[in-house]
């Protein structure tokens, strides 16, 4: 097997945190570490699908494979290039095959441009064109089915769903090699949903584009994914063939994930409070919420360990059969 | 019903420069304690018609038709000044783009005691309690820190989660959710829609909730109406409308949730062709150039609205009572 | 039912000329922009389109009324009340151009500090425009022209002083909401370089908010130079500013009112047309102003 294309390496991301007084007081921490430890990869011509709870730092970890994010520690790798921090010089390269679709498409656009120039401004960008950029605009548009005359629009006027499309023509204007498609179906009608994930199977078919695709859509995911890590206050707690996460969940949260899919009216619900970034629980993490939660949890973290060839769970129960687990 | 809360009759919208109108004849109300659940394809004027909702909508753009707030038509009859007042005291958003609608350089707590007006002469002590207390309603980790962050520190889901916690900090008598789950995680979005299910029984106002999730449609809205290209297509109660759709749209668009299908497919279901272009509208029915169903009669002529029951209709020849 | 898009035109196309369009479109925006440029041209061809030397003295036609000869009249000196006005506003502009500059420049580069720098640096930032618009500034300015004498750079001093929090607010803000706007980081993103950034995606945003602010600040400044010319301290004679003629035609206004009146005229007529252009200049520039039909 070839070398997954992205490989991030005990990934640590930590912002600055705190008011100014407090900071100047040496009050409260300095920094929150979003991403504490991650450890994850894209095989090439694949779509690792990147799930957990909101602000879980999936965005985080996105941005972060580009190098837009205070990289404290670990490395990311794309293609053969590495870099260890965020003013790594190896970033432009990363960023020349490498594309990010933002979770918020509206505010990804430049207000002021029109549709027509931010679309094609990854061209501009890396030069070497010399077509008209107008009929390669018209083009793009084309791609996620929009009329020509969208090029001239500005931001302001179009619909929600309309910008989420604009974003994906521009992310594929460089027909990348890596795309980092950050909730790129928010705001879609089914539909137009179905047609985008067909075109980007499509693309993936033909030019062999990987893709990390943040979603909270596990109906989606379902569908387009060849692997699922599950996220949970900045760790992946699971990774499994996207299979395997739907028909056989290791980990407690991954099944109360997929609980709350299935369940209508309000089941499938984790109780507890949300744990904080700057006050994470000793021993597991989840035990606040966790329903198996035992006193070993509370003691010792669980490792992330291969618990069946391809699938890795953090969990000290996970892997072992249904009722002799614990007591 | 009593009187609707919110009763649009024959709303047109064009906005200014656009070659024609965005939504086009559309009429339905919401009553007391309603939860009228919009669908509808990208770019059928769901978010124009949250704009007009709240009397916002760009300079020169041109309305025809009224749209009535507990009576009062708010294109006919109020100034600027009173819209103004009614967007700040009894009608709230939940905007589909949380980050825009927030002030970039506020902190978030103070963003916050501004849309509790109601509670403005109230010590600070209470007022910071209660945003908290709302904050946790809405499962937000530390309440307290997020009170001092600017919005570009927040997450897309929590964000949305605050101002989900703005609009009932607000306690509006209509509240207008523009897709306000879409970037929440399964679990956290069942929460927060068993929030708002709480919160429309306690604040016995109207809700509008503009989505393109079937499965939140049927967890917390009654009725629905289904857009097709700025047109009402098929309206009713969730029950008549996701149980037995009657209008070809409804039908097509249902076909494609991923959610309804079994095995996983890297084909999705699509409704094949596009949506027409807005000067370029077929005279007859607007869904027929994609209508799996469509005959003769519907390119030559639009069809109206057939009433199938008490506040449920769809607008396609095929239909009958 | 309202309808105002009777003018609107069809195509969303040449939006690139719809701020232009829509600031001459309405009826307060194209009159403003025409007072305007009448100034501006008056200013700039002052010698050619003043009908006399605004400084030549005739004894024998003084403190006379309006005339075929002389349109608005003569002052206490016979000399001719709309040359001088002509050249007035050649000073007037001239101070408000340089001293809103000034301001700017000033303005500008704390507020580029402040929203690049660090957070200490902003803070201290904030809290000196602050303590600066907290001062009230007919008393400052008095109180430097006392002290450094009445002159043109005094005056531009003055004026770049007391404007620069204003520039400095909006430049700081909006360099902040820039910097982590998603677009900025979108481009990023794409590998664009930091001139790129700056020229292509910061400019633009930053332009619009400084040019109304331009727009609504030169009435103040021309306010701010005619009662500082009218208090003795601003512009000193022979040199016509609109402060000084209106000052001279108060010592006479029982004799002869028309200098006073002819004074006073461009001082409101500019102060009314900048205010309108700036506002209208605000919502041409700002297409997304959600206003209701
Ligand atoms: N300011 C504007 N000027 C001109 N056209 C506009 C403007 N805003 C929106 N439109 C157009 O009006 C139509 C309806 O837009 P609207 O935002 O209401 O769609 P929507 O139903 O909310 O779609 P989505 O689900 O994608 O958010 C779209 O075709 C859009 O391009
Ligand atoms: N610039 C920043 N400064 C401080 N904290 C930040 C910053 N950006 C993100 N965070 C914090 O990092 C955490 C993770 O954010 P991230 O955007 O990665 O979450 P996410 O998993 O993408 O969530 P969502 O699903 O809601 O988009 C959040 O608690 C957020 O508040
Ligand atoms: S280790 Fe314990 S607390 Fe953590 S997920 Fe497993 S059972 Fe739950
Ligand atoms: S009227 Fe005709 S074209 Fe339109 S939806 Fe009905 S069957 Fe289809
Ligand atoms: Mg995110
Ligand atoms: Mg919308």
């Amino acid at each position: 097997m070839t070398q997954p294309i992205l490989e991030a390496r005990n990934l640590r991301v930590r912002y600055p945190s705190g008011t100014l007084t407090d900071r100047l007081l040496g009050r409260g921490p300095r920094h929150v570490t979003v991403l504490p430890d991650v450890s994850l990869s894209v095989e090439a011509g694949q779509t690792l699908g990147l799930i957990g709870e909101s602000g879980s730092g999936k965005t985080t970890l996105g941005r972060a494979a580009i190098g837009l994010a205070p990289i404290s520690g670990g490395s990311i790798r794309v293609g053969d290039a590495t870099a260890t921090s965020e003013d790594a010089p190896e970033w432009a390269g990363i960023r020349r095959r490498t594309s990010m679709m933002f979770q918020d498409a509206v505010a990804s656009l430049d207000p002021r441009m029109t549709l027509g120039t931010s679309v094609t401004e990854p061209l501009a960008i890396a030069g070497g064109f010399d077509g008209n950029r107008r009929d390669k605009a018209a083009e793009l548009l084309g791609l996620v089915g929009l009329s020509p005359d969208f090029a001239d629009r500005y931001p302001h006027q179009i619909s929600g769903g309309q910008a989420r499309r604009v974003t994906v023509a521009r992310a594929l204007a460089l027909e990348p090699d890596l795309v980092i498609a950050d909730e790129p179906t928010a705001g879609l009608d089914l539909s137009v949903q179905g047609e985008l994930l067909n075109l980007l199977g499509e693309l993936q078919n033909r030019l062999g584009v990987s893709f990390l695709f943040i979603t909270h859509n596990l109906s989606v995911a379902r569908h387009v994914t060849n692997r699922i890590a599950i996220m949970y206050l900045g760790r992946i707690v699971e990774e499994a063939p996207t299979r395997t996460i739907f028909s056989a969940p290791e980990h407690p949260y991954t099944r109360a994930l997929i609980g709350a899919r299935e369940a209508t009216g309000g089941g499938g619900l984790i109780e507890g409070d949300v744990p904080s970034l700057t006050r994470r629980p000793e021993g597991c993490e989840f035990r606040t919420r966790c329903p198996l939660a035992t006193d070993l949890c509370a003691a010792k973290a669980p490792a992330l360990r291969e618990i069946a060839p391809g699938h890795t769970a953090s969990c000290h129960y996970a892997g072992q059969p249904a009722g002799v687990s614990h007591s | 019903m009593s009187a609707p809360v919110l009763a649009l009759d024959n709303v047109s919208i064009r906005y200014p420069s656009a070659p024609a109108a965005a939504v086009r004849n559309v009429s339905f109300e919401v009553g007391t304690g309603e939860t009228l659940g919009i669908v509808g394809e990208s770019g059928s004027g769901k978010s124009t018609l949250a704009a007009a909702m709240m009397g916002l909508l760009p300079r020169g753009s041109c309305v025809t038709g009224s749209l009535r707030f507990e009576g009062r038509d708010l294109f006919g009859q109020m100034t600027e000044r009173d819209l103004r007042q009614l967007r700040g005291r009894d009608i709230a958003t939940i905007a589909q783009d949380p980050f825009t609608a927030l002030n970039p350089v506020m902190k978030i707590g103070r963003q916050l005691d501004i849309f509790q007006h109601w509670y403005h002469d109230r010590p600070r002590a209470e007022r910071k309690a209660r945003i908290l207390e709302m904050l946790e309603q809405v499962r937000l980790s530390d309440p307290d820190v997020r009170m001092q962050q600017y919005p570009h520190q927040l997450s897309g889901g929590i964000l949305q989660r605050v101002s989900i916690a703005a609009a009932l900090l607000a306690e509006p008598k209509l509240l207008i959710a523009d897709e306000p789950t879409t970037a929440l995680d399964a679990t956290t979005e069942a929460q927060i829609l068993g929030i708002m299910a709480e919160a429309k029984e306690t604040l016995r106002g109207a809700t509008v909730f503009i989505t393109h999730d079937m499965s939140v449609v049927e967890r917390l809205c009654d009725r629905i109406a289904v857009l097709y290209a700025g047109e009402l297509v098929e309206t009713g109660t969730v029950a008549e409308v996701l149980g037995n759709p009657q209008h070809p749209y409804t039908k097509a668009l249902l076909e494609c949730d991923p959610a309804r299908i079994e095995e996983p497919t890297s084909e999705l279901p699509t409704i094949g062709g596009t949506v027409p272009a807005l000067d370029d509208r077929p005279a007859g029915c607007i869904f027929e150039p994609r209508c799996p169903s469509a005959v003769a009669r519907c390119r030559a002529e639009a069809p109206l609205r057939h009433d199938l029951g008490p506040r449920r209709s769809a607008a396609c020849h095929l239909v009958t009572p | 039912m309202t309808d105002q898009t009777a003018a609107a035109p069809r195509a969303v196309k040449a939006e690139r000329h719809a701020t232009l369009r829509r600031l001459l479109g309405t009826p307060t925006g194209a009159v403003a922009s025409l007072v305007v440029a009448a100034f501006v041209i008056a200013a700039l061809a002052a010698p050619l389109v003043a009908p006399y030397d605004p400084n030549a003295i005739d004894p024998i036609n003084r403190m006379q009324g309006p005339s075929a000869a002389h349109w608005l009249g003569t002052d206490q000196l016979g000399r001719d009340l709309l040359s001088r006005i002509v050249f007035g506003t050649r000073t007037a502009l001239y101070i408000a151009l340089t001293g809103t500059g000034a301001a700017l420049g000033v303005g500008m580069a704390m507020g580029m500090i402040a929203g690049l720098g660090g957070k200490i640096l902003d803070s201290a930032l904030v809290l000196l425009n602050d303590s600066i618009k907290s001062l009230p500034l007919v008393l400052f300015a008095l109180a430097l022209v006392t002290i450094y004498g009445a002159s043109v750079p005094a005056l531009i001093v003055i004026i770049a002083i007391s404007m620069a929090p204003g520039y400095f607010r909006v430049v700081r803000n909006q360099v902040l909401v820039l910097n982590n706007a998603d677009f900025i980081v979108a481009a990023q993103s794409m590998g664009a370089s930091r001139l790129r950034l700056a020229a292509t995606h910061m400019l633009p945003n930053l332009i619009g908010p400084i040019l109304v602010l331009i727009a609504m600040d030169i009435p103040a400044v021309i306010g701010i130079e005619s009662g500082l010319s009218f208090l003795g301290q601003g512009i000193q004679p022979p040199q016509s500013s609109w402060g000084n003629m209106l000052s001279e035609g108060y010592t006479y206004v029982r004799q002869a009112p028309h200098i006073a009146i002819a004074a006073g005229l461009p001082i409101v007529l500019s102060t009314i047309a900048f205010t309108f252009l700036g506002e209208t200049l605000r919502d041409a520039l700002d297409p997304r102003r959600a206003v209701r039909t």
